[in-house]
C-alpha cells in the first residue's frame, strides 16, 4: 500500500466502528459491527472507488471522513495528520476542505431555499470573499456544473434530478475542495441522466486536480471512473487495486462472485455465483459462508478459525484471502 | 409477431390519458401495442415517466384516477380484460395476473408476520379455506423461491428479513395461485448486487419449471437482457423499438434505444473517457407534438439537418431486420450515433 507516500492526501487506518443496536434480533446484541480495521490511502489526483454491497460499511467510511461520524477506532489522516486531534480552527479548515456529495439530491438540499443559496452557503460558513466575489463565484460554479445562470432563484423542487444532483455538486465545489467524498451520487439518476453526471466528474477532475472518493455499489459506474477500487464486504477490505487488475484479474472470490453479478451487456450469459445470505463469521474469514472457492477446497479450517489479512500481491494489489492464489484463472 | 394462435395476452393500441385542462387529455401511454406469448419473459425498458410502470398498471386495471385507459384490444386468454367487471378483474388479479412491486418491504403489512400474510393471498380467494392447507402451501411456495429456513421465516416479521430475502416473500406470494402472468416491476431495482442477480435467476427459473409469462419492467436495459426473450423499448409514452433481445442488444435500431445502451457504463466495453449522452431532457407530455417524440435529442435528426417528416409526422413501428420493429423514419439509412463517441452496436465480444 502507498500508505506514507509522498503523494498520499488522505488515508485511513485501522478504522473500526460498532454501533450497540442490535439490527438482527436472532443474533447476540454484541453490537453490529460496521466496520473492521479498514485501511487505505487516497493519492493526490486519484479517483478511488469504494465498492460493496449494503452493510459492507461503505457509507461509514465517508461519513467518517468528512467527521460526520467519530470511528470506535482507528484514524483518519489528512495531510499527515490525525484530524480527531485538530484544534477547533483547523478543523474549520478541515472541513472546508473536504466535502461531500451525498446519494439523492431530494433529501440533502433544503426544499425552502433557492439553489443559489445554497451554493452560496459554504462561502459564507467559510467566510470566503465578500457579497460580491461569492456572488461571482455562485456563477462561475454554475457554469462550472453546466447549470444556466437563470436556475439561481430556483427552489430545489423545481429542477429535474439531474440539474438537482449538480446543485449537489456545484454546493460541494463552491469553498474549492482537496477532496470529494461522493456517496452513490448517481445511483438515483436514469441513465441517460446518470451518464451526463459522470462525465462531469471526469471534467471537474481534469479541471480542478480533484481527488475523489467514489462511493458506489455498481461496478460499471466505477470502472468507468475511478483509477483504483477498493472492495468492501461486512466492514472489510476484500480486495483492492488498480481498476484493470481488479475489475480483468480479480483474485479475491468476493470480487469475482461481485463481478459476476453485474449485468451483463452480453445477453443470454448466465449467472454465476450462487450466493445465500448468512451470518458473518468475525474469527475467520467474513465471506468464508458464502464463499465459492471455499466450497470448492472442500470448506479449509484456516478460513473460519484465521481472519485473513491483507497482502500485497506481486502485481501491486492487496487481498485478504488465505488461497486467492489457488483460485486464479475465471471464476470457480 | 404471432398470429396463428393466440398469445397469453394482447395489448393493441393502449393509451392512458390525464386531463391536462378542462377541454383536454394529455397521453402518459400511446398506442402501444405488443403481446405476450406463453412462458415468455419480456422486458420492458424505459426512463423515469417513460409509461413503463403505468402499462403494467393499465393491464392491472389499476390506473389511479382520474387516468383512462382505452386500447383497440386488451385481451388475456382472450377475455377482454376492458370489458370485464370490477369483481371479474379482481378475481384475475393475483390468481391469473400477479404483480411483484418493487418496493418488497412497502408491499408487506410491517404487523403482521410474513408468513400469515401471504397465506392471506390463499384465503382471500378461496372460497373455503383451511389455514393448515395454507400454511403448508405458503411453506411450498417460500421453498420454491429458496427462502432460507422457511419454516422459521413464516414466523418472521418483514422487517426482520433482509430486502432479498423480503423480495422472494413477495414473488412466493405472487405465485401462491399459479398465475399465467407475473408482472415485475424493478423487482430487483432495491437489491444489492449479488442478490439482484439472484432474483433474476429465480424469475428465469420459474419460467422454466411453471411456463409462466412475466413482463420483466426495468429502467436498465443490461438487467432486463439477462433474461428477457424480447425487448420492448419505452420513450415519452410510446414504444420506440421491440424485438428479440440479441437483436435489439446488440445492434439496436432506434437512435434512442442506440443513445441508451452507449450511455451506459458497462464491464466489458472500452472505457472510454467521456460517455455518450443523451442531451437535453425527454419532452413534456402535455404539450401536444405532431411529430417524432425523440427528435429534439435525436444524433440522427440532428445530422440530416432536421429532416421535415421528423417534425410533422409521428414514426409508427414498422418492421426492420431481425423481426424488430422500430419507430423511426430513418431507421434502415443505418446512420451511426453522431457525435457520440462510441457505438453501442457491437455490445457482443
Amino acid at each position: 500500500m502507498t500508505v506514507g507516500s509522498t503523494s498520499e492526501l488522505m488515508s485511513v487506518r485501522h478504522l473500526s466502528q460498532t454501533f450497540a443496536a442490535p439490527v438482527w434480533p436472532w443474533r447476540k446484541s454484541e453490537g453490529v459491527i460496521a466496520l473492521d480495521d479498514v485501511s487505505f490511502a487516497i493519492a493526490r489526483g486519484e479517483v478511488v472507488g469504494l465498492v460493496g454491497e449494503s452493510g459492507s460499511g461503505k457509507t461509514t467510511v465517508g461519513r467518517i471522513i468528512v467527521r460526520l461520524q467519530e470511528p470506535t477506532s482507528g484514524q483518519v489522516i489528512y495531510q499527515g495528520r490525525n484530524i480527531s486531534t485538530l484544534k477547533r480552527s483547523e478543523l474549520a479548515g478541515y472541513r472546508r476542505a473536504v466535502q461531500m456529495v451525498f446519494q439523492n439530491p431530494f433529501a440533502s438540499l433544503n426544499p425552502r431555499r433557492r439553489i443559489g443559496d445554497l451554493v452560496r452557503d459554504p462561502l459564507e460558513i467559510h467566510r470566503i470573499g465578500d457579497p460580491t466575489t461569492r456572488n461571482q463565484r455562485v456563477r462561475e460554479m454554475f457554469r462550472l456544473v453546466g447549470l444556466a445562470d437563470h436556475l439561481v432563484d430556483r427552489y430545489p423542487h423545481e429542477l429535474s434530478s439531474g440539474q438537482r444532483q449538480r446543485v449537489g455538486i456545484a454546493r460541494s465545489l463552491a469553498a474549492a475542495p482537496s477532496l470529494i467524498v461522493a456517496d452513490e451520487p448517481v445511483s438515483a439518476l436514469d441513465v441517460s441522466v446518470q451518464a451526463q453526471v459522470l462525465n462531469l466528474f471526469v471534467r471537474l477532475r481534469a479541471e480542478l486536480d480533484l481527488t475523489v472518493l467514489f462511493i458506489s455499489h455498481d461496478l460499471r459506474v466505477v470502472r468507468f471512473l475511478c483509477d483504483r477500487i477498493i472492495v468492501l464486504y461486512l466492514g472489510r477490505v476484500m480486495e483492492a487495486g488498480s481498476r484493470d487488475d481488479l475489475l480483468t484479474r480479480p483474485t479475491h472470490p468476493y470480487t469475482k462472485a461481485l463481478i459476476a453479478s453485474v449485468p451483463s451487456s452480453r445477453p443470454g450469459e448466465v449467472i454465476t455465483g450462487d450466493i445465500a445470505q448468512m451470518p458473518p463469521n468475525r474469527a475467520g474469514c467474513v465471506f468464508a459462508p458464502r464463499c465459492r472457492l471455499r466450497a470448492a477446497l472442500n470448506d479449509p479450517q484456516r478460513c473460519v478459525t484465521e481472519r485473513p489479512e491483507l497482502r500485497l500481491l506481486p502485481d501491486d494489489r492487496t487481498v485478504a484471502c488465505h488461497f486467492a492464489e489457488l483460485g486464479s484463472g475465471s471464476d470457480s | 409477431m404471432r398470429s396463428e394462435i393466440e398469445p397469453l395476452l394482447r395489448v393493441r393500441d393502449l393509451s392512458v390519458t390525464f386531463p391536462a385542462a378542462p377541454d383536454r387529455t394529455y397521453a402518459v401511454v400511446e398506442r402501444v401495442s405488443f403481446d405476450v406469448g406463453r412462458g415468455e419473459i419480456v422486458g420492458l425498458v424505459g426512463e423515469s415517466g417513460s409509461g413503463k410502470s403505468m402499462s403494467l398498471l393499465s393491464i392491472l386495471g389499476a390506473v389511479p384516477r382520474p387516468g383512462l385507459v382505452s386500447a383497440t384490444s386488451l385481451s388475456f386468454e382472450g377475455r377482454d380484460l376492458l370489458a370485464l367487471s370490477e369483481p371479474a378483474r379482481r378475481e384475475l388479479r393475483g390468481s391469473r395476473i400477479a404483480l411483484i412491486p418493487a418496493d418488497a418491504l412497502g408491499a408487506l403489512d410491517p404487523v403482521l408476520r410474513v408468513g400469515e400474510q401471504t397465506a392471506d393471498v390463499i384465503v382471500d380467494h378461496d372460497a373455503q379455506p383451511r389455514r393448515s392447507i395454507a400454511t403448508a402451501r405458503v411453506l411450498e411456495a417460500f421453498r420454491e423461491v429458496s427462502l432460507p429456513n422457511p419454516k422459521s421465516r413464516f414466523r418472521s416479521y418483514p422487517h426482520q428479513l433482509s430486502g432479498g430475502m423480503q423480495q422472494r416473500v413477495v414473488i412466493a406470494a405472487g405465485l401462491l395461485l399459479t398465475p399465467d402472468l407475473l408482472l415485475a416491476d424493478e423487482p430487483t431495482t432495491a437489491l444489492d448486487a449479488t442478490i439482484q442477480a439472484q432474483v433474476l435467476r429465480l424469475l428465469a427459473s420459474i419460467r422454466e419449471t411453471r411456463g409462466v409469462s412475466i413482463i420483466l419492467v426495468s429502467h436498465d436495459l443490461a438487467t432486463v437482457a439477462m433474461i428477457s426473450d424480447r425487448i420492448l423499448v419505452m420513450y415519452a409514452a410510446r414504444i420506440v423499438e421491440s424485438g428479440p433481445t440479441l437483436a435489439v442488444m446488440s445492434a439496436p435500431a432506434h437512435p434512442y434505444t442506440r443513445a441508451l445502451l452507449a450511455a451506459a457504463p458497462t464491464l466489458d466495453r472500452e472505457i472510454t473517457t467521456t460517455l455518450p449522452t443523451i442531451p437535453g431532457a425527454p419532452p413534456d407530455l402535455r404539450v401536444s407534438d405532431q411529430g417524432c417524440r425523440f427528435r429534439a435529442r435525436c444524433p440522427v435528426f440532428e445530422f440530416l439537418g432536421a429532416p421535415s417528416e421528423c417534425v410533422s409526422s409521428d414514426p409508427p413501428l414498422r418492421p426492420v431486420a431481425d423481426g424488430r420493429l422500430a419507430a423511426c423514419h430513418h431507421v434502415d439509412e443505418g446512420f451511426p450515433v453522431v457525435g457520440a463517441g462510441t457505438l453501442a452496436s457491437g455490445s457482443l465480444p
